[in-house]
């Protein structure tokens, strides 16, 4: 009975309609990432002094064009995409039509913003790289382009929330589904997020990129813009999560721990990663000493949901590995199915997330951070994060969203290929992450071209770990290619059929949830007075007490 | 009512079952990763000062 029951709920299918929605998102961002993969391998040969770059073509454009199509839109479409996909899924198989429009007109908008925010990149107006501090000034229409992107994304949270206010309306008094719990709160982060950036785009860097405004008051801007960048990196892995916490336990044929605490979690980070954005300014001057320290301690705070995820990882493989008659102390790994790319892609970001995460902690030390700061260990250290644990994730999910939104198969073979393909991702990404940590420890400075320092014997020293990058950089771009050709035979060339979308159920042993989990007014209240200690009075007080405005100034 | 407190030292039996040893062993042996990574650096920094 509950075997049926269960074999039910699984062979739920996203219907038409929403499907193509979720896989315009979802392709949009695999163009984005196959065309930042081949800039990537640019920076790293040229870096290692293999290739030079063509006059024409400046490391710097084509590292923006690497850090706004990886981190920025490749992200942002796939997340709103799997969401989309999630949300159809787990509340009956379809979107409401308001949610739908809003998805089509928030993926245009998008369209829009990054093509604009491209053609200025390509012709050479905006080479400020994807954090455009000020005052580095680009082209206005670069600047419009990037607001499209963030304004296009609030619609794609807008149509998740309908969504869900629909099944809420529809279900009185009931816990909303966990993965639509999880897509919700991670859009409401972002839309507390994108406040930030917003008024830093519209209300400084376009007038004054016009030349509506003289200068620009360059420390506000960057306050504003680390108000944004810290969430950015949750809105980035809460998806990932949300992958563990409600798909993962059905791949490897186990349950979901504990919904209370997946649930817990998520609320902790829509509360503490706002309040946290001086960590990536501790070298800034004009920020008193106190408030960074309050940024660090806070910031050592949202370190706890994390390390709650992990336990709940090993806790939801465990007990999965001993019903499978698992023994001893470890005997539990051996049972998961490391054959199967749906599983072994994801886990090896999770992996790769125990590095991850202790280099954020390092980060965020005020004198660790005098160690790394500004140089290649912080680009090893998100290629891990984010470039290995929340990318590796979004790979494991396309290998069943994908034909499952096109009505096709994950062939034994294509899972093959899939396996082959993780392998050497996570192989390149431990040489090239691991050089460039080494290579930050030794002092290499971040985001610079090809240079020896007029032959200066230190820098020379570097160029063997520089070369190593770069055969990391090769074999990722490899992957990269055969993670593209896997998109394109999954949309359009695998065999017709049913893959399932694999959801959790809750576990028995589960404790009830809590309501308060679900009390949007109180949570996002609580967010708010959280950022408003955080923020408030050192923002006034940049405002009030600004720096000399800076006129624009062109790097490159 | 005798019935029920039976089925719920039953239950109370079946969580003590699922053994999560391992995941208590993992945390662990994760925590003194993170504790000795930080320490490497905090040592390269005293060292640089
Ligand atoms: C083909 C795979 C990849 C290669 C070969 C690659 C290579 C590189 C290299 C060499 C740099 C640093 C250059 C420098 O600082 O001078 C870099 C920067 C960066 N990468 Fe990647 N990467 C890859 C994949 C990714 C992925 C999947 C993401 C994120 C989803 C990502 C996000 C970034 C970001 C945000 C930067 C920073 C740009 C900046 O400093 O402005 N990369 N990448
Ligand atoms: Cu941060």
């Amino acid at each position: 009975m509950a075997e049926a029951q269960a074999a039910e709920v699984q062979s739920v299918r996203v219907d038409r309609p929403a499907a193509r929605l979720s896989l315009a998102y979802v392709l949009s961002g695999f163009l984005a990432f196959g065309i930042a993969a081949i800039a990537g391998l640019l920076q790293g040969l040229d870096r290692g002094g293999m290739i030079t770059l063509p006059k024409w073509l400046s490391y710097y454009a084509v590292l923006t064009t690497h850090g706004v199509y990886m981190g920025l839109v490749f992200t942002t479409f796939f997340i709103i995409g799997f969401f989309f996909s999630g949300v159809a899924r787990t509340t009956g198989g379809s979107l409401p039509p308001a949610a739908r429009r809003l998805g089509w007109f928030g993926w245009w908008m998008m369209v829009v913003g990054v093509i604009m925010a491209t053609i200025e990149i390509l012709a050479g107006n905006a080479s400020v790289l994807y954090t455009f501090y000020a005052p580095m000034k680009a082209s206005p229409y670069f600047y419009i382009g990037t607001a499209l992107l963030v304004v296009g994304s609030w619609f794609g949270g807008y149509g998740v929330f309908s969504a869900y206010r629909a099944w809420k309306r529809n279900h009185p008094g009931k816990m909303s589904p966990l993965f639509t719990f999880m897509a919700v709160s991670t859009m409401a982060l972002w839309q507390i997020a994108t406040i930030g950036v917003a008024v830093e785009v519209v209300l400084q860097l376009i007038p004054w990129s016009f030349g509506w405004v003289p200068t620009i008051n360059v420390l506000l801007s960057r306050m504003l813009l680390w108000y944004f960048g810290h969430p950015l990196v949750y809105f980035w892995l809460l998806p990932a999560y949300t992958m563990w916490y409600v798909n993962m336990p059905r791949i490897i044929g186990g349950k979901v721990f504990s919904d209370a605490l997946a649930r817990a979690s998520f609320i902790l980070f829509v509360l503490l990663s706002t309040p946290v954005g001086f960590h990536h300014q501790l070298l800034e001057p004009g920020i008193p000493p106190l408030w960074k320290f309050l940024h660090v301690m806070l910031t050592m705070m949202v370190v706890v949901p994390s390390l709650m995820t992990a336990f709940n990882m090993f806790a939801v493989f465990e007990t999965a590995g001993r019903a499978k008659g698992a023994t001893g102390l470890f005997g539990w790994f051996k049972k998961l199915p490391w054959n199967d790319v749906r599983f072994t892609a994801p886990i090896m970001g999770m992996i790769a997330f125990i590095p991850g995460g202790a280099g954020g902690i390092i980060n965020a030390g005020y004198q660790m951070n005098e160690v790394v700061h500004n140089t290649i260990w912080v680009t090893g250290h998100f290629h891990l994060t984010v470039a290995t644990t929340v990318a590796m994730t979004f790979f494991g999910i396309a290998y069943w969203l994908i034909p499952h939104l096109t009505g096709r198969r994950l062939t034994p073979a294509a899972n093959k290929v899939g396996l082959a393909q993780a392998v050497i991702w996570a192989t390149g990404m431990l040489l090239m992450s691991g050089s460039m940590h080494y290579m930050g420890l030794l002092g290499v400075p971040r985001r610079t071209a090809y240079t020896t320092y007029m032959n200066n014997p230190t820098a020379l020293s570097w160029m063997p770990l520089e070369g190593t990058m770069a055969l990391g950089g090769v074999l990722l771009f490899i992957a990269a290619m055969m993670m593209i050709g896997m998109v394109i035979y999954l949309t359009w060339f695998a065999p017709k059929g049913f893959q399932e979308y694999p959801i959790g159920e809750i576990g028995d042993t589960a404790e009830a949830t809590p309501r308060i989990l679900e009390r949007w007014p109180v949570i996002i209240s609580l967010a708010a007075v959280l950022i408003l200690v955080a923020y408030a009075y050192p923002v006034i007080d940049t405002m009030q007490n600004a720096p000399p405005g800076a006129p624009g100034i062109k790097t490159w | 009512m005798a019935q029920t407190s039976v089925s719920k030292t039953r239950e109370h039996r079946e969580e003590h079952a699922i053994s999560l040893r391992g995941t208590l062993a993992s945390v662990f042996i994760m925590g003194i990763f993170l504790l000795l990574a930080w320490l490497g650096v905090f040592i390269l920094f005293l060292a640089r000062l």
